[in-house]
């Protein structure tokens, strides 16, 4: 009998529904994506959160259990200057900040699980920021490696 | 030298909740440039064709532009055309993101050239 796994696309999309939701209520990110960027969505935008796979672990311990990790990239990326607007480096490092608070936040108050996708998220590590260059403009990004539990994967 | 007639939108500033850039704003039109061409073309550059963020193919361009009147926030204006990074440069049905705007100065004194570097936006 074949057995039928959660896939890693509903985990994902519940997922980036915590931070839509949140987004709706309380305006953060100028755009919430679970998928890579188009360059013209990407460029002079700011906050743009970016929720992707980053591989599964799937356990097969009996007959009936099928222990799945889902494990997801959440990347934060905060626009370092502009100056048409008098943002700086400053506005940058304070608005990073802010939203790894929101990040965590919303993680941990969905340490339980998500109801119809997983039984438990948490971090894998520590994140980690970066200042890179995205399409010639210098972004801060502050990466987060995201597990969802699932305590039986398969249906 | 310029025979291109293109229009720019530019993202509409910070709001409130230090957001940029959630939707794009009409700025110039009657905008007259030269016609976009590939950098190598002019053996400054080396391969100038890459991946984008999504993957997509990305080819870069140069075009150029100088003091000329147009039309900037529906006003006729006789003034180098206000374009910035992050701008997007329309010609047709094409549209391309400014890298980068950055005046010439070498021809300072034979009046000055804005040299746009621009990447086509995927579809």
């Amino acid at each position: 009998m074949p057995t039928n796994f959660t896939s890693r696309k509903t985990v994902r999309d519940a997922l980036t529904a915590l931070f839509t939701t949140y987004n709706t209520a309380t305006p953060l990110w100028a755009e919430v994506y679970k998928h890579v960027v188009p360059i013209k969505d990407f460029a002079g935008r700011s906050p743009i959160l970016r929720i992707l796979p980053d591989g599964s672990e799937k356990r097969f311990n009996n007959e009936w259990t099928n222990p799945t990790e889902f494990r997801f990239e959440i990347s934060n990326y905060v626009l370092v200057y502009r100056a048409r607007d008098n943002w700086s480096s400053d506005d940058a490092t304070d608005k990073i900040d802010e939203c790894e608070e929101v990040i965590s936040q919303i993680i941990r108050d969905n340490a339980g699980g998500i109801a119809n996708a997983c039984n438990q998220l948490r971090f894998a590590g520590a994140s980690d920021v970066t200042y890179d260059m995205k399409e010639g403009t210098l972004y801060a990004i502050e990466t987060f490696t995201v597990i969802a539990d699932l305590f039986s994967g398969a249906i | 030298m310029m025979t291109t007639t293109a229009s720019t939108k530019r993202p509409s500033p910070i709001d409130a909740n230090d957001i940029m850039g959630d939707s794009l704003v009409d700025n110039l039109t009657n905008l007259l440039i030269t016609p976009v061409m590939m950098p190598e073309q002019q053996g400054r550059y080396g391969n100038h064709q890459g991946r984008g963020i999504d993957g997509s193919e990305a080819h870069d361009y140069e075009a150029y532009t100088e003091s000329h009147t147009h039309t900037d926030g529906g006003v006729s204006v006789t003034q180098m055309p206000d374009i910035v990074e992050h701008d997007r440069l329309i010609i047709g049905s094409r549209s391309f993101t400014v890298r980068m705007a950055k005046v010439d100065s070498l021809t300072f004194g034979f009046g000055q050239t804005l040299i746009l570097h621009l990447t086509e936006d995927s579809a």
